[in-house]
């Protein structure tokens, strides 16, 4: 068991850019983190195994598993232009809950 | 001729009359706080060994003990050891930058500050660490935590720095490094970090709320200017885990009124939120101290309440609700004895301990007694534990005629107010700001950088702060010969009833058991000034204790009268040489209580010759002599005074006293076996004054 730190959330047109910082269940210690991505379309049950995967891709490689340049992420998706779907929502729900469903909805 | 005196309005013929005087039956009686001495009956000694209930007292009352051993206020050192003149600070030298002080901790062996620029809309802007050298008790060396590259309106300001694990971590505005702070990320929170508190870099890893868009938790009219106040953010080393508490200011384009917990366990790499606590400002102090439930948990301060926080359930708990003031809780600081001691907007400060599960116990612990005088009234700006019992609490200067005040509180002992019942911890006087209304903005304690134990502080100037520092700040100065102190320094005692403010005593002479005093006042001596009922304490100049002098006399030899006394003992110091003071182990006044005696009278009353020259009214079918007897029965048991007159005596009030009641020499006259008689003789009395 994890726990998820989802920050720093951007919608684009392309997808969902947030920070993600994983720590133990009992938040004593931090396996890492990095910037995620996760390009449209993405259903949400699609996103919820997103997230699993980047989870597995932390615990597996730490702050290697994901790019840590934040400055230079934020830039980008603002260059690629904003987009509000409710996606961002969603995940911030999704940081800890594991109790979300699937709507079938391509965003 | 007969003699006649005037009784309850009634005239008696006397055979003589006698007056005296009754005389007080109890000793000139011991006064509290006296020390156990050798008893000369024909003086009243008042003593004052030491001032262990410290600072706060208006007054002394010497029949409760409420106030006997504490002082008035005082400028003088009496924490431990003999009274001295109060400690001296020295002035330290900063420069460039550094023109604002924010807080100090040692690191890797040296004491490193943290400084900001003084905000100018024309110039760029600084937050550095700067090194302590007790060389040239000067702040060099260090680096730039972050800085504004050109001539940019920016502001920069530093909110807290702290030691964890292998490195120094500085919480800020804007950017790290030189150069690198815009008007973009002026807004945002930053935490940097150093090994070497030269060279600082980004410690805002992922998690950490700094994007330009969407965590403008700062307006600028807090960034751009240096209030000591500005409560922003608060840094704590929690074993492995740093936590970053951060206000999002209700003013600020993305500010919601809310104080951000953050916390990261690889040294800034990667942030988590923990909780979020809404104030109306910000974080005041954050700690490592106890949940309610005794097991240990960071802890934050905001004027609203004290919360502990969990970071394993990423949750809180409020574990004493505050009143909201936004000068609650500045700096509160985790004491030696383990509890948490918190000031309070009102100027109290309060001491919370946690004895065990779910038992919170909470006292004020000050200021005590009646309070502080008038000039260092205020609030606490900064506390700092130290490695002794002293508690040293920055507090006051907020105002025109206040001036700041460093207090050393006893946290070894808990007293109690003998008439109010209240606790307290005893305050004692360490230095006072000779300028009102310019606060002391932060303190430090190190023995950095060359072993000399050193209390640091820094206080407002006219723009930017000054820089002190006081070596050997806890040391008695019986074991010392090169600590330094001021030039001259006032202990104002209590005013004294000396044991009865409602009659008059002869106040006969002042005597100290004191060293080091010189033989003129050309070197160290003692000034004595008073007042009498109610005068300021400054009134009369009694004159100098010296060397081949520590006795004076008061009226010249005759004493004066007063029903109470302020004393003040005004300490100084050798004009040439600064560890050269006055050490006063004990200050004694000499009086006499006048305990004047009622005036009493005694007669025998003749009663024939009271019947046949001045009879009384007459009573239908009573012989005049039985009317007399009476009427001199009635006021032996009168419960409210009678008059009285002899001679031109101007007449009183007199009563007859319970252990000497009227004495009746009668005979009984015509009476045979139908007729009863009546009584006649002599009646002895005595009366005595009321009051």
């Amino acid at each position: 068991m994890y726990r998820r730190y989802i920050s720093d959330v951007t919608e684009t047109k392309k997808g969902l850019h947030f920070g993600l910082v994983l720590r133990t269940a009992d938040n004593s210690a931090t396996l890492g983190g990095g910037y995620c991505t996760i390009r449209k379309p993405f259903t949400d049950a699609m996103l919820e195994t997103a997230l699993g995967d980047a989870v597995q891709a932390i615990v597996r490689r730490g702050d290697k598993a994901f790019p840590r340049d934040k400055e230079r992420i934020r830039t980008e998706a603002i260059a690629a232009g904003l987009e509000d779907t409710g996606a961002g929502r969603l995940i911030r729900e999704q940081a800890r809950s594991k109790n979300h469903a699937d709507r079938g909805t391509l965003r | 001729m007969a003699q006649v005196l005037e009784l309850d309005s009634k005239f008696y013929v006397v055979d003589k009359l006698v007056q005296g005087y009754v005389t007080p039956l109890s000793q000139a009686y011991r006064t509290t706080g006296v020390q156990l001495r050798s008893d000369n009956p024909n003086v009243n000694r008042y003593v004052h060994r030491g001032f262990p209930l410290g600072l706060g007292w208006q007054r002394m009352n010497r029949e409760t003990g409420r106030g006997v051993g504490g002082l008035l206020d005082s400028t003088c050192w009496t924490a431990q050891g003999p009274v001295t003149n109060g400690k001296l600070q020295e002035t330290q030298t900063t420069g460039g930058a550094l023109n604002h002080f924010r807080r100090a901790l040692n690191f890797k062996g040296d004491l490193w500050g943290m400084f900001m620029e003084l905000y100018a809309a024309d110039a760029d802007g600084s937050v550095t660490s700067t090194k302590f050298g007790a060389t040239s008790d000067n702040w060099t060396g260090g680096g730039t935590i972050a800085s504004s590259s050109a001539v940019v309106a920016v502001g920069i300001r530093g909110w807290d720095m702290v030691a964890h694990k292998g490195g120094l971590f500085a919480l800020h505005n804007g950017a790290s490094g030189a150069g690198n702070v815009t008007a973009a990320n002026e807004v945002c929170y930053k935490v940097s970090i150093s090994t070497d508190a030269a060279t600082w870099t980004d410690a805002s890893g992922t998690g950490f709320p700094d994007n330009t868009g969407t965590n403008r938790y700062l307006p600028t009219s807090v960034t751009r200017r240096n209030n000591f106040d500005d409560d922003m953010g608060r840094l704590l080393s929690y074993g492995n885990t740093l936590l970053a508490a951060i206000y999002r200011h209700p003013s600020a384009t993305d500010g919601d009124s809310l104080i951000g917990v953050y916390s990261s366990t690889d040294s800034g790499a990667n942030w988590a939120t923990d909780v979020t606590i809404p104030s109306g400002d910000g974080p005041k102090a954050l700690v490592d101290w106890y949940a309610l439930d005794a097991t240990r948990a960071p802890v934050l301060v905001t004027a609203e309440g004290i919360y502990s926080i969990s970071i394993a359930n990423d949750t809180f708990a409020l574990i004493y609700a505050l009143d909201g003031d936004p000068n609650n809780g500045r700096w509160a600081t985790v004491g030696n004895d383990g509890a948490l001691y918190v000031g309070l907007g009102n100027g109290s400060i309060l001491r919370l301990a946690i004895t065990d599960a779910n038992r919170l116990e909470v006292m004020r612990i000050g200021p005590p007694g009646d309070g502080l005088v008038t000039a260092r009234q205020g609030h606490v700006n900064y506390i700092l534990r130290t490695p002794t019992r002293w508690l040293m609490v920055a507090y006051g200067g907020h105002a025109a005629s206040k001036n700041a005040s460093i207090f050393m509180i006893d946290t070894s002992v808990v007293l109690t107010d003998p008439e109010t019942g209240e606790s307290y911890m005893p305050w004692h006087h360490f230095w006072q700001h000779g300028t009102a209304n310019l606060d002391i903005v932060a303190m430090a304690y190190s023995t950095e950088d060359d072993a000399t134990e050193r209390l640091h502080f820094a206080a407002e100037g006219s723009t930017d702060n000054v820089l002190y520092h006081i070596e050997e700040p806890f040391a008695n100065p019986a074991q010392t010969s090169t600590a330094k102190y001021q030039a001259s320094s006032i202990l104002r005692l209590p005013v004294d009833d000396l044991g009865d403010p409602e009659t008059n005593s002869t106040i006969l002479q002042g005597l100290v058991d004191a060293d080091d005093l010189s033989a003129t006042t050309a070197g160290e001596y003692i000034a004595h000034n008073y007042g009498l009922n109610g005068a300021a304490d400054t009134t009369t100049d009694l004159g100098d204790y010296l060397s081949g002098d520590k006795d004076l006399s008061f009226g010249s030899g005759a004493g004066v009268a007063g029903k109470k006394i302020g004393n003040r003992l005004i300490f100084y110091r050798d004009a040439g040489d600064t560890t050269h003071t006055p050490k006063l182990y004990e200050f004694e006044l000499q009086a006499v209580n006048l305990l004047l005696g009622k005036k009493m009278w005694s007669f025998t009353v003749d009663v024939e010759a009271t019947a046949y020259l001045v009879p009384p009214t007459l009573v239908a079918n009573t012989p005049v002599q039985e009317t007399i007897i009476d009427n001199l029965l009635t006021v032996a048991t009168s419960t409210t005074m009678v008059t009285f007159t002899a001679g031109r005596l101007t007449q009183t009030r007199v009563r007859v006293p319970e252990d000497s009641p009227p004495v009746l020499n009668l005979q009984v006259k015509d009476a045979d076996g139908s007729n009863v008689g009546y009584r006649t003789g002599t009646v002895t009395m005595r009366v005595v004054e009321g009051v």
